[in-house]
């Protein structure tokens, strides 16, 4: 038997689990790019709009740092520019998809009922590489062709494709990797989540500085912006792009050689032979499960506070240099009003990201009554309620924390650039104070959730990402308001810049008020499953 | 208060599943009392109901004096828990969790502590990931043996545990009845109930088919006689209670109705008893013969 029979078996197996969740994801990214178009079609219709709105997103930091640069002014190039984020959430899924396959089943023993069958050791790794990697083949075809469809051309369109296809198909071999070298797939997500959140931090950083260029270069997500489709179309990037991805699949099947089942490649160390006096009631094992996760969002949103603190100096730098554009700016309420829109939509952007740190709090009980951890303790003398509220605290005071942390980051790198510093403290905490109602909302539906369907649990994501989409696609894909609406995010007000309008963030807080206490109540009425 | 657990007409159904339909159960104070019955008969249902974890559909049930739906938090600091599967977080140690777990209770005994990891030969620093299964069922045993509660629950404890563990398991329940803790084992393995339990309940379909002493039930079932005989035996089929009577020769095998046996004994003592053995029914024999239907069920 070599080490990769079963792996057809493995394939179809993994295609039945897979037969929903699968070709969801393969034909939503299919769709978003070829459905970017008629959006960006009637809002500039012209080749002479379109220059327009090339020149001013050119001028807007903001934008260059999140979204990169337009290579060309055309429908095309405008509809690279604007999916460019969603490239890394198709990243997020594959990665994701691979670590569920791979390390999530043997932590849970599935592998090792599996390995006991005639299946080789690679097998299971190899199959769940090639399913991923196809189903991202097939993805870039469909985008590819629905973007003919739209009259574009063939060849940039499959440079789209490949734009696309090629960040999925990258972070698929960095999970791989990530898969081998922990114990726990909880561990193995966080790695990859790092390389991601790296790879975007180092796209942004060149992108925002030109002499710090070579940063696109060590980037995965700087890699795919570089195949530049409707402007130059490189294709040699691919290459790059291919040579690493064999290298870390190598790795990967060099690493899982060298490692026992159910084992990781970074030791597993000895515990404490007794529990410290904090491990003696509900919140103590609650701060023991979630400290990683809140140190570690704790410290990204320090370090990309501080970054995007000190983009504020690109803002202005931009404006010196630039006559014109400082006329403009002036017409528009002087040098002030940028940096702070700037401000404001970084704010914006981390308030969403800290959404998933909540949720991931939020859905921790869930997990512990999935392991029948939350049998074992709810049968001693922990009541539901103060047991939830452990977890919960870490919900809704956690991403407040993480939130002044990062604003308080962002203040200190702001404050040194800019040329009057003194409002800045006020200005950022302000703008991320109101992001909290919203961010409660999100977490309050989790609450309701968890106790009144907890089945359908994981729907908050797809809320979250609907709140993502709806908040960087929705207007370009000409949604109506309404449906806008639907984004609690879409309804706080955009500080610094403008206002405080409380009524919005009062009736926000009253619906996660409600939806909490109505969750809380139905969680203790109903039965604990395991 | 004599019983530290008693239900009444206890339902409980999962969508199309009847998993209780009206069981009676009652548990004396101070006794070990045997669960019986085999997968999926209820036997973890009525524990998690007893627990406050699911919520019967109807019927009443008490434990330590208290409703265990409403008065769930106050009782379980009486009592310890033992599920068949244990699973531990992944990243605490074996000692942190039976420090949490007793914590949690009414609080732990640390000199039992070190008595229970030492008899159960158990490395307390390994973390939860990294134990075997008969190691998890370890922790999960040394945290409930060395609360300091009133009542333990006990579901299949002892499942995944080799036979020298068993042994001492066996031993730490002698020591618990003998403290005069109240235990409720729940248990597939006969041989575990018969040498621990003061009385046994057997369940089936959800509902308990019988309850009592293990003497008491044995009194109700049938005796196996072997006997060699001087000369051939007669008489004995004319015996109301003797079933499976095979004669062969001057040697006589059957099964007679416990209340019978004297009948049977003065009728073989006519014509000569050489040797003699008697059999009382194994609680394995009482439990088949519950369970026949289903094991005819399932073969046709």
């Amino acid at each position: 038997m070599n080490t990769l029979t079963g792996t057809g078996k493995l394939i179809r197996f993994m295609l039945r689990r897979d037969r929903v969740l699968l070709p969801v994801w393969v034909l939503v990214f299919a769709y978003v790019p070829a459905g970017l178009v008629p959006g960006i079609k009637e809002l500039y219709p012209t080749q002479a709009a379109r220059e327009q709105i090339a020149h001013s997103i050119g001028a807007t930091p903001a934008f260059t740092a999140l979204m990169g640069p337009v290579y060309d002014p055309s429908l095309g190039g405008l509809v690279a520019w604007r999916g460019s984020l969603v490239t890394l959430i198709l990243g997020i899924i594959t990665g994701l998809t691979v670590i569920r396959h791979t390390r999530t089943d043997e932590e849970a023993g599935r592998r090792e009922l599996i390995g006991s069958a005639v299946v080789g050791r690679h097998a299971n790794l190899a199959s769940t590489l090639i399913v991923t990697i196809a189903a991202t083949a097939v993805g870039t075809g469909l985008l590819t062709a629905g973007l003919i469809s739209q009259n574009l051309d063939g060849a940039d369109s499959l440079a789209l494709g490949l734009q696309y296809g090629a960040t999925g198909v990258v972070f698929a071999c960095v999970a791989a990797v990530c898969a081998q070298l922990t114990r726990g797939a909880g561990s193995a997500r966080a790695i990859m989540f790092v390389v991601l959140g790296a790879s975007f931090l180092l796209r942004m950083g060149g992108n925002l500085n030109k002499d710090m260029k070579w940063m696109l270069w060590i980037s995965p997500a700087g890699w795919a912006q570089e195949l530049r489709p409707f402007a130059d179309n490189k294709w040699w990037v691919l290459w790059i792009v291919a040579a690493v991805c064999v290298v870390l699949v190598a790795l990967a099947f060099v690493l899982q050689s060298h490692r026992d089942i159910e084992a990781g490649v970074l030791p597993t160390r000895l515990g404490r032979p007794q529990a410290s006096p904090m491990l003696s009631n509900s919140f103590g094992l609650a701060w023991r499960l979630q400290r990683g996760a809140f140190i570690g969002w704790a410290i990204a949103f320090i370090l990309i506070g501080y970054m995007l603190g000190s983009m504020g100096k690109g803002v202005q730098d931009m404006l010196r240099d630039n006559k014109m554009m400082t006329q403009i700016v002036a017409q528009m309420g002087g040098s002030h009003q940028l940096t702070s829109a700037f401000i404001a939509s970084m704010i914006g952007l981390m308030g969403l990201a800290v959404t998933g740190y909540s949720l991931q709090a939020a859905v921790k009980p869930r997990a512990e009554e999935n392991a029948t951890h939350a049998e074992n303790l709810l049968a001693t003398g922990v009541s539901r309620l103060s047991w939830q509220l452990s977890h919960l605290v870490f919900a809704f005071i956690g991403p407040a924390v993480v939130l002044a942390l990062g604003g308080l980051a962002m203040v200190a790198s702001y404050a040194a650039v800019i040329d009057d510093p003194s409002g800045a403290f006020g200005d950022v905490m302000r703008g991320a104070a109101v992001q909290l109602p919203a961010v409660w909302v999100l977490t309050a539906l989790a609450v309701l959730l968890y106790g009144v369907l907890p089945r359908v649990l994981s729907l908050v994501w797809v809320a979250l990402v609907l709140c993502l989409v709806f908040g960087q696609l929705g207007s370009a894909f000409q949604l109506p308001q309404w449906a806008l609406d639907i984004s609690p995010f879409t309804h706080l007000p955009k500080v610094p810049g403008h206002d405080i309008t409380a009524q919005p963030l009062l009736w926000l807080g009253a619906i996660a008020i409600v939806a909490t206490v109505v969750g809380l109540g139905a969680f203790r009425r109903r039965d604990i499953t395991a | 208060m004599e019983n530290a657990i008693n239900t009444e007409s206890l339902t409980k159904t999962f969508g199309q599943t009847r998993a209780l339909d009206g069981l009676d159960l009652s548990v004396r104070t101070g006794e070990v009392h045997g669960f019986l019955g085999p997968n999926g008969a209820g036997k973890s249902t009525t524990i998690r109901v007893l627990l406050g974890l699911l919520r019967a559909d109807s019927g009443t049930a008490s434990l330590l004096g208290g409703d265990p739906w409403k008065d769930a938090t106050k009782l379980h600091r009486r009592l310890a828990y033992v599920p068949g599967d244990v699973n531990l977080w992944p990243s605490l140690s074996g000692g942190e969790v039976i420090d949490l777990m007793g914590r949690l209770r009414g609080g732990l005994d640390p000199k039992r502590r070190a008595d229970l990891l030492e008899r159960f030969d158990l490395d307390p620093r390994k973390k939860g990931r990294t134990y075997s299964k008969g190691n998890r069922q370890k922790v999960a045993l040394i945290a409930a043996l060395a609360s300091d509660v009133e009542l333990l629950l006990l579901d299949e404890p002892t499942s995944g545990l080799d036979p020298l563990m068993e042994q001492v398991f066996r031993e730490c329940i002698a020591e618990e009845h003998h403290d005069g803790r109240t235990v409720l084992l729940s248990s597939h393995i006969l041989s575990e109930v018969e040498a621990l339990c003061d009385r046994v309940s057997i369940i089936r379909g959800g509902r308990v088919v019988e309850s009592g002493t293990l003497a008491e039930m044995r009194h109700l079932t049938r005796t196996t006689i072997r006997a060699e005989l001087s000369g051939p035996p007669n008489g004995l089929s004319a015996i109301e209670g003797v079933h499976d009577l095979a004669i062969e020769g001057n040697t006589v095998k059957c099964e007679v109705d416990s209340h019978r046996v004297n009948e049977v004994l003065t009728q073989l003592t006519k014509s000569g008893v050489e040797s003699l053995v008697s059999q009382p029914p194994t609680l394995e024999e009482l439990f088949m013969r519950h369970y026949s239907d289903d094991i005819s069920k399932a073969a046709s």
